[in-house]
């Protein structure tokens, strides 16, 4: 084990330990100096610093060195900073001859990089977008155009709900062109965007300055360009530059939420440039690949993330977004609390969270809940309330007991009541059994989102 | 402990010492002042972790102790109380506070939490000259980056050779260097970067006397990677910045194409009236020299446009040149000669502005790039 090794795990298992702000004031940025003769010297940031972890952390440091060793050390504290290996950027005075340009002035401090300057999510790549049997069609699609910008399909057209990747796979296509040729004039603008440059270019005279710069793109990436319908000056604006692009190879990747075909008030002759290069829609992910998709947002995060969790986690929430927003929630919890990431907090925060933004949008009624869930099983409401313990209606009222909790957010209690008078552990018992179940039960998946589409 | 302590003085130690304390503070301790006595007079010491202060102040001592106090609460009732004497005592880990009819008594944490003063050996320092050294520090500081994301630039590279002192600040759009003589040869030549922020407070700390008139010893211990400047009842502690400055030597220009010479107020009011209309279009403003004037104009779009004609001495080429106006103003806030000098080598190179008559102090500039139509 190398020193660096040994001290990570170390850091580790601090984290595990001591509360996260005092990790960061004192340990962060400390490393281990040197390891002779089970002698460790432990670099520390500054003076206090050294002081504080002395006085405080010594023996709980030599314990976790000596276990981590397998060898009785002392310790040493020096003062000794970590420098930063990567140079950083020193500013036009010492880097370029050339002086700056306004735009830089503008923001003088942080300076972009390239792919800021395009505007692009620097994790929308293709590799982290997770792809199963339902997206294998756009993602292959879009690795080619990357590949051939201009040749392979021009343009690319990808639809699909939200959430389900279609920007993911626009801006990656522009990632992967921008490893290999950085150089590449790339604009990617959102649909809604691109109308009020266009509307703002005219009221300043400027189309000509508009005109160089859309037309001069070799790829051009319009996000949600449904919203350009029924504008014509702005339709027929993106007409010619649709055709300058083209006309000079260049590629064009549009996003929308549905097929050309659908949009209302979209130009024929647009649609019909549309409908020529290769349309291809996003569904929305299954269960396999939400769990993926999970795994890979995780991973960004720097969480380890249990396959059960996850798979409990991918089986509960059906939108990316939403389980994104999830994950977020749950580290946040398990870090202020300070409790690890368990199926419990999964479990606690699942009542909570999906409740309060589905309430928001509509109110539903726990009578409508029981109605369809009834209809949905060809029950009648009566025969989830009454006491039969008969299998076939077991499993329904359990799922009404999920739902209520879930999608309602009602108290167990509450649930009982509506539930012909049951007792709140028989509603917990249920609704963690369906917790479980829908990670393994598919057919109980399908049941649930059919529910689920029969509320909204 | 049992002090006797005047509030004027509690106040000003107190107000020093507050602003060594992190406003996000991630441990209590570190929220706290110490308080503990000291001989025959009553220290008061405060920390970041990555700089600290502590200062002596007189006071009758009556019996001995140490403690530590939310800074923030102390400080706030000891400047709301009147002038006069305020009797202090700590029983356990609380302190209680009288003064007039007023009594209050504050919970604390025990002083052996804080953590240690660092130590330093008086053998190793130095004395600077205080009011040369506010006047560089007011001089080079505010070239310093302020982003985080370039540690290096938010510090201010002190070297000291001989008896020659210089420091250097820059934040990669704009430079200032200044030069100092010491007053006493120093053995080791020494290369340390210290924070702007660090050095911004001594500055304050001189001008609100202490030291003013007088010397401010510093010393650079390298072991424990810090530097202490000594102050009459005051030491002020600081981490040093690790890294490697940039080259600053290579971007001094040598030779200059044109150098014009103006008078500072009337170039000062020059740049306030011009850049008006600069700052819409990204506080550009051109500067063109020829014949013996200089033009200064602004515009933007959606305001308008302004020019203002000064009568300057030019030497050399006519030229043509723009920068943000704020990197003029802030150059121009640090300086106090009558007259100034600014020497271009064409609009695209590193342009130097400088005090006529003051070959210590050089101050470079980026420009910014013209827009040709």
């Amino acid at each position: 084990m190398t020193n660096e090794q040994l001290w990570k795990n170390v850091l580790e298992e601090l984290k595990i330990s001591i509360s996260e702000a005092v990790y960061k004031t004192l340990f962060h940025r400390s490393c281990l100096v040197s390891l002779e003769n089970n002698i460790i010297n432990i670099g520390c940031p500054s003076p206090y610093i050294k002081d504080l972890i002395e006085k405080r952390y010594y023996s709980f440091l030599k314990d976790i060195l000596d276990r981590q060793t397998k060898q009785n050390n002392s310790l040493l504290f020096t003062v000794k900073t970590i420098v930063l290996k990567n140079q950083m950027e020193t500013g036009p005075l010492f880097t370029s001859l050339s002086p700056l340009s306004p735009e830089e002035i503008k923001n003088p401090f942080g300076r972009e990089n390239h792919k800021e300057e395009y505007r692009l999510r620097s994790d929308f790549t293709f590799e982290n977008f997770a792809v199963s049997s339902s997206n294998q069609l756009p993602f292959a699609a879009a690795t080619a155009v990357a590949k051939n910008p201009g040749s392979a399909y021009n343009p690319l057209f990808l639809w699909g709900g939200v959430g389900v990747g279609k920007t993911h796979l626009m801006q990656a296509i522009a990632h992967e062109i921008l490893k290999g040729r950085p150089r590449f004039r790339i604009i990617s603008c959102p649909g809604e965007e691109f109308t009020n440059e266009i509307i703002n270019a005219i009221r300043g005279k400027t189309t000509d300055q508009f005109k160089k710069k859309y037309r001069s793109a070799q790829l051009l990436l319009l996000d949600d360009v449904q919203f350009i319908a029924g504008k014509e000056t702005v339709q027929e604006e993106f007409f010619h530059t649709f055709n300058a692009i083209q006309r000079e190879g260049g590629q064009v990747v549009l996003t929308s939420d549905r097929p050309p075909a659908e949009i209302a008030k979209l130009e024929e002759r647009l649609r019909s440039r549309f409908e020529a290069g290769l349309i291809v829609d996003i569904p929305a992910p299954d269960f396999e690949l939400r769990t993926a998709i999970l795994l890979i947002k995780a991973k960004q995060k720097n969480i380890d993330l249990p396959m059960d969790i996850a798979q409990t986690i991918a089986a509960n929430i059906d939108q990316n977004r939403k389980m994104e927003g999830f994950l977020t929630r749950l580290i946040t919890e398990s870090q202020t609390k300070n409790i690890p990431v368990s199926l419990e907090l999964v479990n606690s925060i699942l009542g909570r969270n999906t409740a309060e933004t589905e309430l928001n949008t509509k109110k539903l009624k726990p009578k409508e809940v029981l109605e369809k869930v009834a209809e949905y099983y060809r029950l009648k409401p009566s025969q989830l309330k009454a006491s039969t313990r008969v299998k076939e209606i077991v499993l329904p009222r359990q799922i009404l007991m999920y739902l209520l909790r879930v999608e309602l957010n009602l108290p167990l209690v509450e649930v009982g009541k509506i539930i012909g008078g049951r007792d709140h552990t028989t509603i917990m018992h249920g609704v963690e059994k369906i917790t479980g179940l829908l990670k393994e039960n598919e057919d109980l998946r399908v049941d649930i989102s059919g529910i689920r589409q029969k509320l909204r | 402990m049992k002090v006797q302590i005047l509030q004027e003085n509690l106040n000003k130690g107190l107000t020093i010492a507050s602003r060594s304390i992190s406003a996000k503070a991630q441990l209590p301790v570190l929220a706290n002042v110490l308080l503990k006595t000291d001989k025959n007079r009553l220290q008061i010491s405060a920390t970041n972790l990555e700089n600290g202060v502590s200062l002596w102040l007189g006071a009758k001592i009556e019996k001995d102790g140490e403690t530590t106090i939310p800074a923030r609460i102390l400080s706030e009732i000891v400047s709301s109380l009147p002038a006069g004497k305020i009797d202090l005592e700590v029983t356990e880990n609380s302190l209680s506070f009288s003064s007039g009819g007023y009594t209050a008594k504050l919970n604390g944490i025990s002083a052996s939490e804080f953590p240690k003063q660092p130590t330093y050996s008086t053998e190793n320092l130095f004395s600077i000259p205080a009011e040369k050294l506010l006047l560089a520090i007011g001089q080079v500081a505010f070239s310093a980056a302020t982003d985080e994301g370039r540690p290096v630039l938010t510090g201010v590279l002190i070297k000291i050779k001989g008896k020659e002192l210089s420091m250097v600040a820059t934040d990669g759009y704009r430079l200032s260097l200044r030069r100092m003589e010491l007053d006493a040869l120093v053995k080791e030549e020494v290369s340390v970067i210290l924070p702007a922020k660090t050095l911004l407070e001594v500055a304050r700390i001189i001008a609100e006397e202490k030291g003013q008139n007088g010397q401010v010893s510093l010393g650079y211990t390298k072991e424990q990677n810090q530097v202490v400047f000594v102050f009459p009842d005051l030491e002020l502690y600081s981490r040093v910045i690790e890294g490697e400055f940039p080259d600053f030597e290579k971007i001094i220009p040598e030779t200059n194409n044109s150098k014009i010479s103006i008078d500072r107020e009337s170039f000062n009011r020059a740049v306030k009236i011009v850049s008006v209309f600069a700052r819409e279009s990204a506080n550009i403003v051109k500067l063109e020299a020829e014949d013996g004037v200089l033009k200064m104009s602004a515009n933007s779009p959606q305001v308008g446009e302004n020019t203002n004609n000064l009568e300057v001495k030019l030497e050399g080429e006519k030229t043509e040149i723009a920068f943000n106006f704020r990197f003029l103003q802030a150059f121009l806030n640090a300086v106090t000669a009558p007259e100034i000098i600014i020497e271009t080598n064409g609009s695209l190179s590193p342009c130097v502005f400088k005090e006529s008559g003051n070959n210590d102090f050089l101050h470079i500039i980026m420009p910014v790039r013209l827009q040709t139509e």
